[in-house]
């Protein structure tokens, strides 16, 4: 594992055994998240961005197996686990899960139990991963409270989660996530739920905290507005594959894959001509039945023939850092470039 | 009758609908919330008009008054059908029936707005049945819907689960077109589906406009996709409309300080823009954290407790919507609105 990482997960494969079938929804993902510093996500729903996000804390939904590939974690003591290797419900995991890897969910009011304070629900986490007695817990609680913003935390830390406003509640959540100092924070979907104006402040506040604390954050998004702002470096996923990896700037500024590309053009602009959307054709297939040769053959423009559906292309390195899924770019395919250049924009 | 400009296809005056708050032993009403107050705006016949609002904002209780889906408490629906303008506001059950083919409603979830235990067919043709056809006439007619909407006829006797969420909402659209309406009220059409899926819809409802000459109520939170579809937007704060200018206008150049504020807020899918320093300017939006949840006065304007403009007059009148005085084709309801400027450092393309 390179010393810089906190995270490194290879090639992961997951499966569901279903009575209808066998479902895939991870099918090789890999990536690494360096100490300190911040990735995205992007894809969209049915990508398999947060079953990767449950793989890594071990929560998966019943069925859920992880059948190959490493998560290999490094611990605040510096001792390195494999997560994947893990018994879910073991002592180990226990520990990590909320005490060093942290998640913020993307509805606060689900998350967070009705009928139990806010300072019931923050204390647990100490209680777990801690040994301070009552009076510090309380201490520190009010002090998280008042870390993310929450006015008057004295007195609000006895309201319960219906009191508060959805910013505030997720204000709220992102306290109970930094309660027992975590070194990886998981971010799915933060701020889908809340109005924009709200949203704003508090994608600031997880970025102004993954600063403070030098966290490592894993931002799982489908918005690439707020990845473009958030981040260092993103991750695209496709059907439980990466398929293209790059610098934040590099990505928006050159996007090499298809998908990566039609993504971008089908978000309405706010300023500038306007201009007909591209949009994707068709959707995401279900994970039961993954197409052959590349996944995204079946709505890709760029498709150059054959080698699409019989082969399934490896990454490519393009420099600096950038990543990318598609023969368009392998060396091993040279003139379909040409040919792909044609059938471009048709 | 009442009358309406020719070219007016629906005209909503003083619509007002209170909600009852009931308190204490005997569920006496101690007061009302103000879901929509005194809201009125008309929309021309073949255009779009987007309602834009953050939740609570009043945008779809209005959306559904104008549908008689809840009953307003006060104001006029002024809606021009077959030559004649009627009061939708003012009718009754029977009337409404008669009406509310002209009228129709695409929902903004497409997983709990179609019967899970219907086959397509029946989905498609229910407002059909409700009108009497008869069963041979309602099956051809949902062919010719499903290839309007890019539907494989096909897939007549599928059932909802076997559908796509943006499948699913070309379902809904075709049943909303089922009776050839002239106006469909689009509640938050797209904000279920994914960014690719997303434009499909978008692409799919201005080619619908286009063919059918369909006049739209679009209700949305985003701004990005209010400028695509809309011909002019009306912005909602509070259960008013605060501004309302014609498409690219408001965008360019807001009136409104919160208008200003949501085009600052929103994301801008470019890194080099800097976002979080457009969206937290002390100028464009009190950056108190808590503002938002201060309670509204109730003499005053509603957007003061958030404003970076408000004076004293904010706190005590309600600025009323008026036409600015440089351009009597945009309204807002600010008594600073000459001094708002818009968000710099947009990246202009």
């Amino acid at each position: 594992m390179k010393a810089e990482n906190m995270i490194e997960v290879e090639d992961l494969f997951l499966r569901f055994y279903r009575d209808e079938g066998v479902i895939k929804p991870l099918n090789g993902v890999s990536f690494q998240i360096p100490t300190g510093k911040s990735i995205g996500v992007v894809g969209e729903s049915g990508c398999g961005k947060t079953m990767t996000a449950y793989s890594l804390l071990r929560i998966l939904p019943r069925g859920g197996e992880i059948v190959r590939g490493a998560l290999r974690f490094r611990r605040k003591n510096g001792e390195i686990v494999d997560l994947a290797q893990m018994d879910p419900d073991g002592k180990t995991i226990k520990q990590i899960r909320g005490g060093e890897i942290a998640m913020i969910f993307q509805e606060p009011m689900t998350a967070f139990s009705p009928v139990h304070t806010l300072y019931n629900q923050i204390s647990e986490v100490l209680r777990i991963h801690s040994d301070m007695d009552e009076h510090a817990i309380r201490k520190r609680v009010v002090e998280l409270l008042g870390q993310v913003g929450i006015p008057e935390p004295e007195q609000r830390a006895d309201a319960y989660p219906f009191e508060f406003s959805g910013g505030m509640r997720q204000r709220a959540m992102i306290a109970m996530a930094l309660a027992s100092n975590p070194r990886l924070l998981i971010a799915d979907e933060p701020t889908t739920a809340l109005d924009v104006t709200v949203q704003a402040q508090v994608l600031r506040l997880i970025k102004e905290i993954q600063g403070r604390f030098n966290l490592s954050l894993m931002l799982i998004t489908h918005d690439l507005g707020v990845v473009a702002h958030m981040v260092d470096y993103v991750y695209v996923m496709y059907m439980g594959e990466v398929v293209e990896a790059a610098p934040v700037a590099e990505l928006f500024a050159n996007p090499q894959h298809p998908y990566t590309i039609d993504l971008l053009h089908s978000i309405p602009k706010m300023t500038g001509p306007k201009e007909a959307l591209a949009h994707i054709k068709g959707t995401v297939p279900h994970g039961a039945a993954l197409p052959p040769g590349c996944m995204f053959h079946p709505r890709c423009r760029k498709r150059v023939g054959e080698t699409c559906w019989t082969r399934e292309p490896g990454m490519t390195d393009l420099g600096n850092e950038h990543y990318v899924r598609c023969f368009i770019h392998s060396n091993a395919v040279t003139d379909i470039s040409r040919e792909a250049e044609e059938i471009t924009h048709a | 009758m009442p009358e309406l400009p020719e070219d007016i296809i629906l005209r909503v005056e003083n619509l007002k609908k209170y909600f009852p708050v009931r308190a204490g032993f005997f569920r006496r009403v101690s007061d009302h919330i103000k879901a929509v107050d005194d809201v009125s705006f008309s929309i021309p016949r073949g255009r779009t008009l987007g309602l834009v609002g953050e939740s609570g904002s009043g945008k779809t209780t209005v959306g559904r008054s104008i549908l008689r889906a809840i009953d307003p408490t006060a104001g006029r629906v002024l809606f021009r059908h077959n030559g004649d303008v009627v009061d939708i506001a003012a009718m009754d059950r029977s009337e409404l029936k008669g009406i509310r083919k002209h009228l129709q409603m695409v929902f903004q979830d497409p997983f709990s707005s179609l019967n899970p235990r219907m086959p397509v067919l029946d989905l498609i043709a229910e407002p059909l049945r409700a009108h009497g056809w008869p069963l041979a006439k309602r099956r051809e007619r949902v062919h010719e819907l499903m290839e309007l909407v890019g539907l494989d006829p096909r897939l007549i006797t599928r059932y909802p689960h076997a559908f796509s969420g943006g499948q699913r909402q070309r379902i809904g659209i075709a049943r909303a077109l089922a009776l050839n309406p002239s106006l469909i009220v689009a509640d938050e059409p797209v904000s279920a589906l994914d960014v690719s899926v997303q434009a499909q819809i978008l692409n799919l409802l201005t080619r619908l406009q286009e063919q059918l000459g369909l006049t739209y109520l679009f209700v949305a939170h985003d701004l990005s996709v209010i400028r695509y579809i809309c011909d002019r937007v009306a912005v909602m704060y509070h259960g008013r409309i605060v501004e309302v200018a014609d498409g690219d206008e408001i965008f360019r150049h807001p009136r409104h300080p919160y208008t200003r504020a949501l085009i600052a807020a929103a994301p801008i899918p470019d890194p080099n823009a800097d976002w979080f320093a457009l969206s937290h300017d002390p100028e464009t939006v009190a950056v108190d954290a808590d503002a938002a949840e201060r309670p509204k006065t109730s003499a005053g304007c509603a957007f003061a407790p958030r404003c970076p403009l408000a004076v004293d007059q904010c706190w005590r009148e309600s600025p009323p919507l008026d036409p600015l005085a440089d351009n009597r084709n945009r309204l807002s309801a600010c008594f600073r609105a000459d001094e708002v400027v818009p968000p710099e450092e947009l990246p202009e393309e």
